[in-house]
């Protein structure tokens, strides 16, 4: 009989890109958005100790282990979004609770930062189709034998490359900044010849001169479409090479055996969507994916599984610490989700976590039932997410066609075999697997019951309540409103009436807005960050470790050792601080 | 400032919070939710659709 120990033992996170709701009634040209997030980020540390994220991305981890990114998409042209991580969680019940807690964290740092004018948005797709929103993250196994070895040796092959790729982006680094300098001189240079020349400021800096001093400047557009080709092209070899690598030897056997279940799950955790033609898709992200796996975006692509964390890896976090590129030597790697949908009810949350992480739990230890390969996937995800009757039939290899619901009821089959074999196996993974039962029942016989308990299902409740006959732009409005997070956002006011099914209490929520999850790196890095945050020390932390102090007086901990599950019931003891001599990782 | 609650985790687990699947209706507070979502959607959806582009896009 196997043991507990292979069941919800990776470490799992989330991540969340919020978009804003930027009224431009107010009259004032709206601030950029990396300015946004600076004000919403002041307004957080109001709430909870933080502390600088030592990172390529600009961010901070707080004090509950998780962090607060500004995600860089073209922020001149008027992009950037303002994402959120959880921390390193063990459960989906942890999972969720963590999700819950930032959502309200930052939805109180946006109201303090902005007082309202300004809200936040849990959704994944705008109305005029861009795209952002969730990515799941799951511990898992990159790969074994052969293919292991194949990965070890292209990373070594791929080294001098990357390292000429960080030279590279250092030099057009070290040009920007001669850039600043050279347009400063221009413009005061102009300034003495010609009256008041805002046009050459907002063509040098992209801002007048006034907003120069009171905002904070991205530069001028055509220099960020100019880094944004340069870069793409310069690193266009080290990501083509790198992607064809992971294509060949990252997770092959998961990707296999976990698609068919990625495909149908729409039906679980989908949030729903008016799409551009009126109708309504079980899912809002789903139907802008165009490929298996990918490095997300950098390509011009949308993946299900989004390797671009790996490339940026190379190309950037190991500029930073080379550590992380030892790191990509480990059998144990970071597995990210992209087809997945930014949930509000709590169970389609919870099962879209828990589930996925069951499926993964069953395909690693081998007992998985030889899995009905999906016909064009991409072809059959579209089929599935247009269908809220449920019943259409995708293609399968050999000839036979499924539904979506017969694709999830093979996977539940497998679990629950799996778990039978492990009495000894945490309740969590039973209450998952119960509820997941009970929702595919009630998808087969009453899909209307599952109104406040799956996403798909309130927001099409809504529609077809409150907004029959509505215009395109009413019932798109209901789609997109259904995830602000405010009390006039549609989810917010529907929850208010009690319709809605909570799974967790106003104090689990409480303690983990105040508390990183226990027995987990997570653990180390939010207590050291109350500890030293709080009283002004200069603190720095990144996913893989902790700097307290700076220069030669830095002492850095390593978090890696925590990665390894602990007893959960305890707190993780803090570890004696490495004198300054002894810290490796700088 | 957030201060930490004392160190026993109360994040339990499903084990202690079993909810049924769909609660009781208060079809009375539905129909005003309801009506309250339908009149306001119906309020310049234009601008609001406007005003919620996430230009370019994230991950």
């Amino acid at each position: 009989m196997a043991n507990k120990s292979d069941v919800f033992q990776r470490l799992i996170g989330l991540e969340t890109e919020y978009a804003l709701f930027m009224p431009t009634s107010l009259g004032k040209r709206p601030r950029n958005r990396y300015a946004l997030f600076c004000d919403l980020l002041t307004a957080l540390k109001q709430k909870i100790p933080c502390a600088r994220a030592r990172n390529m991305k600009e961010g901070a981890f707080h004090a509950a282990g998780g962090a607060v990114w500004f995600e860089t998409e073209r922020p001149a042209l008027g992009g950037g979004l303002i994402e959120g991580s959880t921390p390193e969680c063990r459960s989906p019940w942890q999972v969720l609770a963590w999700q819950r807690a930032q959502d309200e964290l930052l939805t109180e740092a946006a109201e303090a930062a902005f007082g309202g004018a300004i809200r936040l948005v849990k959704n994944d797709r705008d109305a005029v189709g861009n795209i952002y929103g969730a990515q799941e993250n799951y511990e898992a196994t990159l790969a074994e034998g052969w293919r292991l070895a194949v990965w070890r040796t292209a990373l070594v092959l791929l080294l001098p490359l990357a390292v000429l790729t960080w030279m590279l982006l250092w030099f057009i680094d070290k040009l920007v900044e001669a850039y600043a300098l050279a347009a400063a001189v221009i413009y005061l240079t102009a300034e003495r010849l010609l009256p008041r020349p805002e046009w050459l400021a907002r063509l040098l800096f992209g801002c007048s001169v006034k907003e120069l001093a009171t905002d904070i400047p991205t530069g001028p557009p055509w220099l960020d479409s100019v880094l944004y080709f340069v870069a793409r092209l310069l690193t266009a070899p080290l990501a083509l090479g790198l992607l064809g690598v992971l294509w060949a030897t990252a997770f092959v056997r998961i990707r296999r055996d976990l698609t068919p279940f990625l495909l149908s799950r729409p039906i679980i955790a989908g949030s729903g969507m008016v799409d551009e033609y009126g109708h309504f898709q079980l899912a809002d992200k789903a139907t802008a994916m165009n490929c298996l796996t990918g490095f997300g975006g950098l390509l011009g692509d949308r993946p299900i599984y989004c390797l671009g964390h790996f490339f940026k890896t190379v190309y950037a976090d190991a500029w930073l610490a080379p550590q992380q590129y030892v790191r990509l030597f480990r059998p144990r790697q970071r597995l990210q989700i992209a087809l997945g949908d930014s949930n509000l009810v709590d169970t389609a949350e919870y099962l879209r976590v828990g589930t996925t992480l069951l499926v993964l739990d069953v395909i690693e230890a081998g007992e998985m039932p030889t899995v009905p390969q999906v016909r064009r996937p991409i072809h059959a995800l579209r089929s599935i997410c247009g269908d809220p009757t449920l019943t259409t039939r995708i293609p399968l290899a050999g000839g036979r066609r499924a539904t979506a619901l017969e694709i999830q009821r093979f996977y539940w089959e497998a679990c629950r075999r799996f778990l039978d074999r492990r009495p000894d196996a945490p309740p969590e993974a039973r209450d998952v697997l119960r509820r997941w039962e009970l929702v595919l029942d009630s998808l087969s016989d009453d899909p209307q019951s599952l109104v406040g308990t799956l996403d798909w299902a309130t927001k099409q409740f809504v529609l077809d309540k409150a907004a029959r006959g509505a215009s395109w732009e009413s019932r798109k409005k209901i789609d997109i409103r259904y995830h602000e997070l405010s009390p006039q956002g549609y989810f917010q006011r529907l929850k208010a009436t009690g319709i809605v099914v909570d799974l967790l209490s106003p104090e689990e929520i409480e303690h983990a807005r105040r508390n990183p999850p226990m027995g987990t790196p997570a653990a180390v890095r939010g207590r050291y960050i109350r500890e030293f945050a709080a009283d002004n020390e200069e603190i720095a932390a990144n996913w893989h470790a902790v700097y307290i102090g700076h220069g030669r007086d830095c002492r850095v901990v390593m978090l890696d050792r925590f990665q390894q599950r602990t007893d959960a019931a305890k707190p993780t003891a803090l570890p004696k601080l490495p004198r300054p001599e002894d810290a490796s990782d700088r | 400032m957030n201060q930490p609650t004392n160190s026993t985790p109360t994040v339990n687990g499903p084990a202690t919070s079993q909810k049924p699947l769909s609660p009781p209706l208060d079809r009375h507070a539905v129909a005003q939710a309801l009506a309250a979502v339908r009149a306001d959607s119906q309020r310049q959806p234009e601008t609001y659709l406007r005003d919620t582009v996430v230009p370019h896009g994230g991950e």
